[in-house]
């Protein structure tokens, strides 16, 4: 097998979008397939799990087929004070009409349509201002986005977004398409649509998510099928506060990761890089990037890096990106444990900070309470020892409540309340005995709700050396004495 | 705060178990007739308005709600619980109660998260209006001193999760900055 050069970074860029090779090494991972058939349309997880990977492996595969795609960016998007609404059933409808605008100017410019449909659109929609656009063709995405503010959201323009409801444009819809069907992908959706206020931005997604429903299930049966790649911590902001969503949660896909879909990440990358044309076990890629002997200690290896990573993918990258140039530094060919271990601390710094990004939103400075709540402190707690620990070190003591008064996520929380926010965090673990090993958000979006009081929970080990935590007890002496024995 | 208030008897009952060892009924006679919260007053037929202790009764009420906010034990043994500890334990008392009412609320499917929304959505939101809009599964008047605890307990250093106006209208802090901001508009 050819050997790999470490100068130079050799798992890709951290975000997807930035991947041009994505393709050739994408794993097709958790409920992927349900997304494929068009049983799911929201994909929910954090940054770094892979949702603007899976957006754009699909995207690229329909590409490479002819077949039809959107992808939303900042050129569709606008600010949300344009809607001149915020109830989510308004926002809803306008947004049905926004979308079905986009869909009729994509299709109209990108297909060539017969004189029957030509026909067909200009007896449906011949006498609205979006009919001239429409006309205008591709080359026009900014008039379409005018239309939209000027002819479709304000309060005094119902007749037109009246008429864009209108059952029939749905059947036109789906005539344009013929035999084919339309993959919609909206990404990214607080920076295409824009709002200061973080009530508006979490309104409009409740009323986007009914849209899409609406559209995508019903309306227009699953020929248009719009996909919505949603921040996991959007959506538990939105479960919280959204009293209908819980219908829509049916088609919604909380990403995680197993190990083994983790494992073949990385070896189908190296595989890639090295040019490898044969199906090797994954082990054999691991061991051309990693100093491991044989199975045993790549196998070794595999366990002490993936027990790192928070987010998925990103962090295998990450890890494995500083990891490589700490060997890089010591003129060595491959990746040895020890460079891991040397990595942690920068990797641990950043996945806090990462962490408080993420959640900036909804638990702002997040970073400081956890450093404050565990720094120096013990990895692994009962869950009973947890909540004593939240409530004596943080909820009841005066100084960090007076340190952190500003944050009033701390001030209305309890100790069983702040277990979950560091679950879902991605913080800590807890420990399933049937599995034999501690569960995190990554494999499991919502954890097991007969956890016990004497169950055991673990600060993730992607922060054990930035914050400094008491290493693990390993049960030594019952080894000893089944030796004896 | 008044001397007689929820806040202040169980303060008092909580001091009264950290010296005691029994059940409710006997934690209920250690405090009766030694207590400046357990009292009520009362103008006798001479005109004076004078103090008089409260009886057992109204007192194991009150043990029996440090009981369910998981400050003592339980029925037979009234004792502090780590909680009830913590809360004796210097500057901790308000936040203690806070959380352990918090926490009591949680487990009666009325988590605050629930509550600022109320809050925020009703026009009015005093007690009555929230209640029958949350319908949480304890009485109202139980509802009504948690509401009540949640505003005093941490005042004094701003600490409290809701902020009372005029002791009948809850508000977020979220909610004061709305208001605010509507008023600006308006001017």
């Amino acid at each position: 097998m050819n050997k790999l050069d470490i100068s130079v970074p050799i798992l890709g860029p951290e975000d997807a979008n930035d991947d041009d090779n994505l393709s050739n090494y994408f794993v097709l991972f958790g409920d992927f397939q349900d997304l494929n058939k068009k049983s799911r349309f929201a994909v929910v997880g954090a940054k770094g799990t892979g949702k603007s990977a899976i957006k754009k492996h699909l995207s690229t595969t329909r590409k490479s087929s002819k077949l039809p795609v959107i992808e939303f960016d900042e050129s569709l998007g606008f600010s949300l004070s344009a809607l001149k609404t915020q109830s989510p059933a308004e926002i809803k409808n306008k947004m049905k009409g926004y979308l079905k605008t986009i869909i009729l100017q994509y299709i109209v410019a990108s297909s060539d349509l017969t004189k029957g449909q030509k026909n067909k659109v200009e007896k449906l929609l011949g006498d609205t201002p979006l009919y001239q656009r429409l006309l205008q063709g591709a080359t026009i995405k900014a008039g379409i986005i005018d239309y939209a503010l000027s002819g479709l959201f304000p309060k005094n323009k119902r007749g037109q977004l009246a008429r864009l409801l209108d059952p029939g444009v749905n059947g036109l819809i789906m005539d344009l398409l013929g035999d084919k069907d339309l993959w919609v992908f909206i990404d990214d959706i607080d920076t295409i649509f824009t709002s200061d206020d973080n009530n508006a931005s979490l309104k409009f997604v409740e009323g986007l998510i009914y849209a899409v429903s609406d559209l995508s299930v019903r309306e227009l049966k699953k020929k248009v099928w719009i996909v919505l790649l949603l921040r996991s911590e959007i959506y538990e902001e939105l479960t919280r506060l959204a009293t209908e969503m819980d219908k829509e949660t049916a088609y919604f896909w909380e990403v995680a990761w197993d190990d083994e879909s983790l494992k073949k990440c990385l070896s189908e990358r190296v595989r890639w890089v090295i040019g490898a044309e044969e199906r090797l076990p994954d082990w054999k890629y691991w061991a051309v990037l990693f100093d491991t002997k044989n199975k045993a200690s790549t196998v070794d290896l595999q366990s002490y890096l993936l027990e790192r990573l928070m987010n998925g993918p990103r962090d295998l990258i990450l890890l494995t990106e500083l990891a490589r140039r700490v060997a890089y530094a010591g003129k060595a060919q491959r990746i040895a444990i020890r460079d891991l271990e040397e990595s942690e601390y920068e990797y641990g710094k950043a996945k806090l900070r990462q962490i408080n990004s993420n959640f900036q939103r909804i638990y702002p400075d997040i970073d400081k309470v956890i450093d404050r709540l565990f720094r120096r402190k013990k990895q692994v707690y009962s869950r009973e020892e947890l909540e004593t620990e939240i409530n004596k070190d943080l909820l009841t003591n005066p100084t960090a409540r007076q340190d952190f008064s500003h944050l009033s996520w701390v001030r209305m929380s309890t100790p069983f309340l702040f277990v979950d926010i560091l679950y879902r965090a991605g913080i800590v673990g807890y420990f399933a005995p049937s599995e034999h090993r501690y569960i995190y958000v990554l494999q499991r979006s919502n954890p097991d709700k007969t956890l016990l009081k004497s169950t055991r929970y673990k600060i993730h080990s992607a922060l054990s050396a930035y914050l400094e935590l008491e290493a693990v007890q390993t049960k030594k002496k019952s080894t000893a004495k089944t030796k004896k024995k | 705060m008044q001397r007689t208030s929820t806040y202040s008897k169980i303060r008092e009952v909580l001091n009264a178990a950290s010296l005691h060892k029994g059940n409710v009924a006997k934690l209920a006679d250690s405090i009766k007739g030694n207590s400046d919260a357990f009292v009520y007053f009362k103008r006798d037929r001479d005109g004076v308005v004078k103090e008089h202790p409260c009886n057992e009764a109204s007192i194991r009420r009150k043990i029996r709600f440090c009981i369910r906010l998981g400050l003592l034990d339980s029925e037979e043994n009234c004792t502090l619980t780590g909680e009830g500890k913590n809360a004796q334990m210097k500057g901790r008392f308000d936040l203690q109660l806070q959380t352990a009412v918090n926490s009591f609320l949680e487990k009666n499917a009325v988590p605050m998260s629930k509550i600022e929304s109320a809050i925020n959505k009703l026009v009015l939101p005093h007690t009555s209006a929230l209640f029958q809009y949350l319908k949480p599964a304890i009485s109202e008047d139980l509802f009504r001193t948690c509401l009540f605890l949640l505003s005093e307990c941490g005042e004094e250093e701003g600490q409290n999760i809701l902020k009372s106006f005029e002791k009948k209208l809850y508000l977020t802090d979220a909610k004061i900055r709305r208001a605010r901001k509507a008023m600006e508009k308006s001017l």
